[in-house]
């Protein structure tokens, strides 16, 4: 592995939907690139469009359930950093957020869970218009 | 699967410390309390499904890294749903 290789980010878990995946690298796009891709190393072709929300959606603020963060393997809000999933329609020019189940990575430690905030009220699919 | 008949305010326990009480019983409707440790996740079922098929779909529709780098989103306040 070069230098420049992402690091490899393990799910111990899984993902919902792609349960027996549990090894992906976070790849930017570009150096200005807003969204970046989550891509699977145990499935080629599977990957994940993603996006840090805070500059997407403006008064995102998840609170963190103690069991999903204990089962991360993180002790500080401050050990994490949160992304979302996004989907692209091309068509009607919007990306829509999945605010509901952020994935949060510990990416001292190299590992990541996708924590579903119930009854926090943030949406599944939240709207961002694109200017391509 | 382990099948009870509880009443309502009768409860059950699963493992040490993990308690689920019926709290209210209607026609198609039952109200569940669980008193669990903040450690153990607790979550509706069909909501992981809601996750998955999220996700399935954000992988169906990923376009190439070169189209990926030239989005530019405008940004969209989000608000929480009544809950």
């Amino acid at each position: 592995m070069s230098d420049t290789d992402p690091p490899v980010i393990t799910t111990p878990d899984g993902l919902p939907g792609f349960d027996d995946l549990r090894a992906w690298v976070l790849e930017q796009s570009g150096d200005e690139a807003v969204f970046s891709v989550l891509r699977s190393l145990d499935r080629p072709g599977i990957a994940l469009l993603v996006a840090e929300p805070w500059q997407l959606a403006p008064g995102y603020a998840p609170d963190l359930p103690d069991a999903e963060m204990v089962a991360l393997g993180a002790d500080e809000p401050d050990d994490v950093a949160v992304l979302v999933v996004v989907r692209l329609d091309i068509d009607s020019k919007h990306a829509f957020l999945n605010l509901a189940a952020p994935i949060v990575v510990h990416a001292a430690k190299g590992v990541a869970r996708q924590m579903i905030l119930d009854r926090q009220g943030w949406p599944m699919r939240h709207p961002v218009a694109l200017g391509v | 699967m382990l099948v009870l008949t509880r009443r309502v305010g009768e409860t059950i326990l699963v493992g040490d410390d993990i308690e689920i009480e019926v709290l209210e019983v209607r026609p198609g409707i039952v109200r569940l309390g669980v008193r669990a440790p903040k450690s153990v996740r607790v979550l509706r079922s069909e909501l992981v499904a809601e996750v998955a098929s999220a996700n399935t779909e954000a992988v169906g529709a990923a376009p190439d890294m070169d189209a990926i780098a030239a989005l530019r989103p405008s940004p969209q306040p989000v608000t929480r749903a009544n809950r």
